[in-house]
């Protein structure tokens, strides 16, 4: 044996070791945090991906563990529910004379009325004299005129940004996006409810641009139970369907959100061919604590751009919702309106 | 037996270092390593992709990597020895480097690298020892904010090029920061050749066909091409190669979205050569020019960390055009 094959053989050697050691196990704390549950409207948890068998003590101490998480999240879920009924209870809109300060990404319209002509913008962190209201706009001074501003993007002592709805007139031809944008916009309202806006066109066109209008929004107003936004694709992809008008209420759940759709007449759809407007979800993480990725742990919406397709979703290491390519992940299931 | 399994096993173990050309780097967040977002290290996330470095460049034997979870840009040598470390900030506790580009000066050293900060919506210049140098972008909807900011490249003037999924245009701004002008962007890749002047891509919709465009540095069109390709959707324009060809990649129609080809062009539109590659899992830059024959190939699935490695493999193009 020469010397080189010597060589060879010890790094062989070396290499069989390394194979013989067991690869590192990733246990997991199986349904103990908020993430590892999907969120009904109503506050109830859905286990339907809780998996057990009733001859392991250990899945029993897990079930138990696990019914006494889904009772402190449902308490707690009320609790917040009470709470934010009571925030938007006293949720009061500025009077005349108090200052506000403008709370966009970059530039607030400045309009001569309500939705009309933009004859300004206010950089954010603007402060404005409110010199009186109409719902929902404030009546400011502005170069020496009177102007009006949206009451959903200034933050006032008595009201936060965001608490007001943004809903475009029917006959409203700006470009629907957020409160950055011409038109206004949908910085949004409560977490509770998300941002308002509605998007004309047809069924296709109206998801398309309620979901591309969303891309960006680094002040999208995440529900507290999304974590800051870190579970919050359920809530982004609902708000975009609301805006375009296709379902009526937003969803901290994925599979809510499915369930809504396909009691609106939303069918799964082979891919590819993806189509702009489809609903599509993945299965990017273990929700049910066994150790395997489940199916709809994430949602977003296709848009197309040329003859290319990306999907709106929610990151949640960036905290909003951005494009991304629908190859990203594993695909569980994509709805579409026929 | 057992010697010849030993031999093969020392092969296998041992090809990778006697390589020149391939590039491995180990996960994690020690320097040297590339750090990585996945359910292991962040169970019950939702976290639409597991992240990874999404952008990397090559400079003659120097590899640019950026390591977009961690937030720092690795200037490494050809077996992957750490010539310097370039670390951008965090805006708590992410970092999310979308892509990089390199100036170069006029002998090809690289004087700086602007880094596309996908947190704060910004490109920043970076001296080759991390010293920020300038800041553009920022997030916003008016000319020279981005929503999404996604590619960028450095032209030897000086200018800066950078897409935005969420607004779709690439912006070019002037050395002084200013933006010169703004054209609209299908998602599809941009490049610049050796004069600076920009290629892009447009779909026509009605004709069902896809165009190369170029335009001069100050912005005037210099060409408009159709593109030979087969039935396809999301192309992308990489770069245009020595030998002055294109480089696409695009998804045949009807197969999975995961499933590339690599279309080589002329700047006329014709097809030169196709061949399938293997789309890492994730990155937002994974082609970068290598000679007239080859190209350097990002392979990585993030998901898999931090098993496997960050790979960037030389390809060459051999494929011969189909049909």
């Amino acid at each position: 044996m020469n010397r080189k094959s010597v060589y060879m053989l010890v790094l062989a050697c070396v290499a069989l070791l390394c194979a013989s050691v067991p690869a590192e196990v990733y246990a997991e704390d199986p349904l103990t945090t908020l993430e590892n549950h999907e969120l009904t409207d109503s506050g109830q948890a859905a286990t339907s991906n809780t998996k057990t068998t009733d001859t392991s003590v250990q899945t029993v101490a897990q079930t138990d563990k696990t019914v006494a998480a889904l009772e402190t999240l449902i308490k707690q879920y009320e609790e917040l529910i009470k709470k934010l009924e009571g925030q938007v209870k006293n949720a009061k809109a500025a009077v005349a004379g108090e200052e506000g300060t403008v709370q966009v990404n970059s530039s607030l319209n400045v309009r001569a009325g309500p939705w009309g002509k933009v004859i300004g913008g206010l950089p954010r962190g603007e402060k404005i004299k409110i010199i009186g209201k109409e719902a929902p706009w404030y009546k400011i001074s502005y170069q020496g005129g009177i102007a009006y501003v949206h009451q959903n993007y200034i933050s006032t002592a008595s009201q936060p940004a965001g608490r007001v709805p943004v809903v475009y007139p029917a006959s409203y031809a700006g470009a629907i996006v957020d409160g950055t944008r011409q038109g206004g916009g949908t910085s949004g309202t409560s977490a509770t409810s998300g941002t308002t806006t509605t998007v004309s066109g047809d069924l296709q066109t109206r998801v398309v641009k309620a979901a591309q209008a969303l891309v960006g929004m680094r002040n999208f107003p995440y529900d507290p139970l999304t974590q800051g936004g870190s579970l919050g694709c359920a809530q982004v992809v609902s708000t975009a369907l609301k805006n375009a008008g296709v379902l009526s209420r937003i969803s901290l759940g994925v599979t809510v959100v499915m369930s809504d759709l396909k009691a609106r007449g939303w069918t799964y759809a082979q891919v590819p061919p993806y189509c702009a407007g489809d609903v599509v979800t993945w299965k990017t993480y273990d929700s049910s604590g066994d150790g395997v990725k489940d199916e709809d742990t994430h949602i977003g919406i296709a848009v197309e751009n040329g003859n290319n397709v990306q999907v709106m979703n929610n990151s949640s290491s960036q905290k909003m919702p951005r494009l991304c390519a629908a190859n990203a992940m594993t695909l569980s299931h994509v709805l579409r309106k026929v | 037996m057992r010697y010849f399994i030993s031999l093969v096993f020392a092969l296998l173990i041992t090809m990778p270092a006697f390589s020149q050309s391939e590039l491995s780097l180990p996960f994690g967040d020690e320097a040297g390593k590339v750090a990585y977002l996945n359910p292991k290290n962040n169970p019950g996330v939702e976290e639409p992709l597991p992240w990874g470095p999404m952008s990397f460049r090559i400079n003659g034997q120097e590899f640019w990597v950026a390591d977009t979870v961690a937030g720092r840009v690795y200037r490494l040598d050809a077996k992957g020895g750490i010539l310097g470390t370039i670390a951008t900030p965090k805006s708590g506790k992410n970092a999310v480097i979308e892509d990089i580009a390199l100036v170069r000066d006029a002998a090809g050293t690289v004087s700086g690298v602007w880094v596309a900060d996908g947190i704060n919506q910004e490109a920043v210049l970076y001296s080759t020892d991390g010293k920020k140098l300038k800041t553009l972008g920022g997030p916003g909807e008016e000319p020279g904010k981005f929503r999404q900011i996604s590619r960028i490249d450095a032209g030897s003037s000086g200018r800066l090029y950078a897409s935005d999924k969420g607004r779709q245009v690439i912006t070019v701004f002037q050395p002084d920061g200013k933006v010169a002008r703004e054209l609209p962007w299908q998602w599809s890749g941009f490049c610049l050749d050796s004069q600076e002047n920009l290629y892009h891509l447009n779909w026509d919709s009605q004709a069902k066909r896809l165009h190369l465009l170029a335009e001069s540095p100050d912005g005037k069109p210099l060409s408009d091409e159709l593109l030979e390709l087969p039935a396809h959707t999301n192309p992308e324009l990489w770069f245009i190669t020595s030998a002055g060809e294109a480089i696409i990649t695009i998804s045949p129609d009807g197969a999975p979205l995961e499933t590339l080809k690599l279309a080589r062009c002329t700047l006329k539109g014709k097809l030169v050569g196709i061949l399938d590659i293997k789309l890492p899992i994730v990155m937002n830059r994974y082609l970068e020019p290598l000679d007239a024959a080859s190209v350097w190939l990002g392979q990585v699935d993030y998901n898999k960390a931090p098993a496997g490695f960050f790979r960037l493999v030389p390809l060459k193009y051999g494929g011969k055009p189909e049909g």
